[in-house]
Formats: C-alpha cells, structure tokens, sequence
C-alpha cells in the first residue's frame, strides 16, 4: 500500500522542503513467531521484520531516480535490528544502476525463490553464504547494474568496493542471470571473492536454481556449491507450495555435505490482503518444533 | 408414503365415480372421461413409483426385525442413561464449555476427514483439513477454538464409510448397531475402520480414553437433541429414512442424482 508520508513531509517542509517532493512509501512487514522446539523452552520470536521507504523521483531526461532504505526491527523485544538496505539509484530503458547496500542478484533470483516459507528453518539462512565479512544476500558497499527484462532474459553484476586492504579494487563480484517464460524460471549466479577481503579466503560460489509454477502449484529446486579455499561443500533444496484460495501447504528440504538435513511442512492462511497466519512443523538434525506465526505487512 | 398415495388414490376414484354419478351424460362426458382415466393412470403410475420406492426401502432394510429389537435396546439405553446424561451435562456446562468440547471434538474427526481426503484423491478438501488442524490445534488450543472456520475453512468430515462408497461400495443392507446407532454393513465397517485410526483410540491411558469416550458420546448426544424434536410418526422408520438419506448425500458431498427443483 503506498502511502505518502505525512509526517516526514511536515518535518520536512519545516526545515528541509526538499525532501517532501519526492513521493515515498513507507512500507513494512512486521512478523512474530512462537517457537517450541523439542528440548527448548517456548519462545516468542520476532521473525525477521523491517520497516523501509522508497520511491522514485523523475530526471530530466526521462529515466527515474530510485532510493530505498530500509532497517531490521525487533517486532518481539521492540527496537531496531540490523541494516538491510540503503541504495540509490538510476532506473530506465537501459537497466538498473544500483549502489548501496542492496539484494544480491544470488539472493533475488536463487534464493529468495525457495523461500516460500515463512517458518525458520525454512528461511533463516537457508542457501545464504558469507564473504567479505557478511552473508551474501544484501551487500554493503556495492555497485549494481541489472540489464531490462529483454524477452524473459535478465543478467546483473555487483562488484564490492570495500576498503578492506586486500590490494584490489573490487573485493568481491557477483554476476548472475535468469531466465523466465511461462511459469518457468531459471537462474544461475557465479560469486568470487577475493581472499584478501573480509573474508580471509578465495571464495567461488555457484549456484543454480530452477522453479516453475502451474496454477495452484508451485514446485523448485536449487543447487550450489561452495569453494572455500580448496575446500568443497555444496548444498541442494527443494520446495513446494500448493495454494488453494487463501489457503496455502508449504513443504521444504535442504540438505548439505555437513548432513545437517532440514525440512519443514507449513500450511499458511491469509486472514485478510496483508495479514496472515502459519503454523509448521520444522525438523532439524538436532531438534524438531513446531511454530506459529502472525505476519502484517503495511 | 405409499399408503397415502394408495388411500389417495382411493378417495380420488371414489371422487371420480360420485362425479360420474352425479354428472348428468352429456356430449362431453367422453372428453370428461377420457380426462379422468388420463389423471388416474398418471396417479397410479406415481403410486406404484412410490410403491417401488417403499418396496427398495424395504430391500434395503432385510433384517428390519433384528434391527427393530437393537433399535428399542438402544431406545432404552437413551431414555435411561445417555439422554438423562446429556440433559445434566447440559444443565451444569455454560454453553462455551459445550462448543469448546465440540470444537475439541471435531478438531479429532477432522483428522479421519484428512485421511479419508486422501484415500478419496480429494487434494483441495484434504489441504483444508490439515490447515484446519494445523491452525485450530496451535492458536485453537488443542482444538477447543475453533479458529480455522472464521479464517474460511470449512469443515468436510469424511470418513471411511464415505471413502468406500466414493469408491464405488454399495452401502449394503442396513443394521442398526448396539451402541452406535444407525449404519449400513459398508458404514459399520468404516466406522470400525475410523475408530481403530482415531487419534483417540490412540490414547494410551485407559481411564482417560473412556472418559474422552463417554464425553464424546454425551456431546454427540446433546447435538441431535434439536434435531430429535423432529421427529413425527414410527420414530425406527424416520431414523431409518434420515440416516440414509444423510449419508447418500454425504458420500456425494452433497450432490444428489435424483434432486430436481421440478419436484417441488
């Protein structure tokens, strides 16, 4: 739902009148879950939830200027969580450009998708690597280009440029593409991070996801493997959602080299166009649950 | 039914002489009579339909006599012990602690209704069964809130007797059990079929699955005592009627062949 910021645009109309020109939306997800894991005591969860603004603003020319900045919050202890994103940037017929600290294209387009969940072993950081000293989903210091979608066809680079003293310009890349066409989608993403950057190690990562999606079902399954220095591991999950009018049945499998198998079954109801509900039974190696949880989205 | 159409057609042939009787003879008397021998036969046919009807109740009931002696034992049990039960249980109960021993309830059927789904390949009705469950044994609190049909899941309620007749079993002869009431030998067997795959069966504390037992039995009880006001004439032939009727219309979720609004 957009909505125009009020009260930021009387702020800002006090001191700088600047800011109120730009349309804006203030947007949110807030979302709890109620944990009870076998061999733990309940517990009630915040279930990653963020409040953000964005919006756009026309050029002279045509193209549109973009800005998003968007933060964690704690919706169970209350309070701020961490930084997710902050980017600006310049939109047209020609593609995105991007800088900030924004979504990877590894994330958008192979991981992202096999999070229909919203159960923690599900998501949490299912499919997520680390580099340059932070998980690989939403980059800090990076330059982003995303081309048009030409015919189902999209592809999209991200460098990191972090002062981290590794002697290189660019600490980290990522370049990925996707492929869409009726209800299906494939994507691949190739990461390479330099082993005087953050992360201590020459990281290669790549990671291959398809999904396709006919009526009420929706199936996908992704691959990746990960060259630590040397060291291979790699990790595959499938997932699947059946929907029935507000209805949905959910089921995830991942599964690594460490053997730490994790499945989750999750039925999710919506109560209304921006609340919904879900209980899920979660199986992990160590421990097996079950989870409720509410979700509002504004 | 079919001796009020015969006693019917009785008085209309008695109404149809008297007038032949009394009507003087005249030019139109052969149209006349060519009209009542049109209606009569088109009522005789209708009659002997009905007879026909009564005739494959009758068939579907072959051990009426066995069963009318189970039925006046089961009579019997009620007036003395389940329907002076129910009428306490409802006296001392608020009628929230009845519709959460309801809901309690038929959160556990559901489960059968989930499997039965299953067995019947009825994919949409088994996702809401389990969402039902899902979501009314979590926020519900173990089923005693029914919170899943205000979220839009309705209820479904198969059960095996229901699966076998999807899959083509005819019901068989019908047989009124000790105990349990009004079943069919397809029916009975489902119901043996539900019972022994019950989560409550499954309650491995004796003393607490007799109890969940006989509250069931007063709960199920104290939903029909509405429904048992309606009942007119041999109350063994209504119970009869009704039970078969629900379940032809249940095993067809409710899609009846024979149903057409002309009849009305």
């Amino acid at each position: 739902m957009k909505k125009s910021i009020i009260a930021l645009a009387v702020a800002g109309a006090l001191t700088a009148p600047m800011v109120a020109q730009a349309d804006a939306t203030l947007y949110g997800s807030l979302r709890l879950a109620l944990v009870s894991n076998d061999g733990s005591e309940l517990d009630l969860n915040d279930n990653v939830s963020r409040i953000g603004i964005k919006g756009s603003t026309e050029l002279f020319s045509g193209a549109k200027a973009i800005f998003q900045f968007e933060e964690g919050v704690n919706a169970a202890d209350g309070g701020w969580g961490a930084a997710r994103l902050a980017s600006i940037g310049v939109t047209g017929d020609f593609g995105t450009f991007n800088a900030g600290r924004q979504w990877s294209p590894f994330a958008l387009w192979t991981v992202l998708p096999f999070h229909t969940g919203e159960n923690t072993a599900s998501t949490s950081t299912a499919g997520y690597i680390t580099g340059v000293g932070a998980l690989f989903h939403r980059l800090p210091n990076t330059m982003a280009y995303i081309t048009p979608n030409m015919s189902g066809f999209q592809a999209a680079a991200v460098a990191i440029a972090d002062n981290e003293g590794s002697g290189e310009d660019l600490d980290a890349y990522n370049l990925a593409a996707k492929y869409s066409a009726g209800g299906l989608m494939v994507a691949a993403s190739l990461i390479q991070v330099d082993g005087n950057a953050g992360a201590a190690t020459d990281i290669n990562h790549v990671s291959v996801g398809v999904t396709y999606k006919a009526d009420a079902l929706y199936v996908g399954a992704r691959y990746a493997e990960t060259d630590n220095a040397g060291t291979e591991t790699d990790q595959y999950s499938v997932v699947g959602k059946y929907t029935m009018g507000n209805t949905s049945l959910m089921a995830s499998y991942s599964d690594t080299e460490a053997n730490t198998d994790v499945y989750s079954l999750e039925v999710q109801q919506k109560l209304g166009k921006q609340a919904k509900v879900f209980a899920a039974y979660t199986d992990r190696d160590t421990t097996d649950g079950v989870e409720v949880g509410y979700r509002v989205d504004f | 039914m079919g001796a009020l159409f015969r006693l019917a057609l009785f008085c209309f042939r008695f109404y149809g002489a008297t007038i032949k009787a009394l009507l003087p003879i005249d030019k139109g008397l052969r149209v006349k009579k060519a009209f009542y021998s049109f209606v009569l036969s088109g009522l005789m046919v209708f009659g002997s339909q009905n007879a026909l009807a009564s005739d494959h109740l009758s068939e579907a009931d072959p051990w009426e006599g066995f069963n009318r002696t189970v039925f006046s034992f089961n009579e019997g049990l009620d007036r003395y012990v389940l329907k002076p039960a129910t009428l306490g249980y409802k006296a001392v109960t608020p009628d929230l602690v009845e519709t959460g021993v309801s809901n309690f309830f038929n959160n556990i059927s559901d489960v059968g209704s989930l499997f039965n789904n299953i067995l019947q390949g009825k994919i949409d009705p088994a996702v809401s069964d389990l969402a039902r469950i899902s979501f009314n044994t979590t926020f519900g609190l173990g089923g005693i809130i029914d919170v899943a049909t205000p979220m839009g899941l309705e209820r479904y309620d198969e059960d095996f007797g229901q699966t076998l007749g999807y899959w083509g079993v005819s019901s068989g002869p019908y047989v009124m059990l000790p105990f349990f009431g009004p079943s069919t030998v397809r029916d009975g067997v489902g119901l043996a079929v539900d019972s022994v795959t019950s989560p409550m069966n499954n309650v491995e504390d004796d003393s607490a699955r007799y109890v969940l037992m006989a509250l069931k039995a007063v709960d199920t009880r104290a939903g029909l005592l509405e429904a048992e006001k309606l009942i007119t004439g041999d109350k063994y032939i209504f119970v009869r009627e009704a039970y078969l009727q629900r379940r032809e219309f249940s095993v067809n979720d409710g899609v009846v062949e024979d149903y057409d609004d002309d009849n009305f």
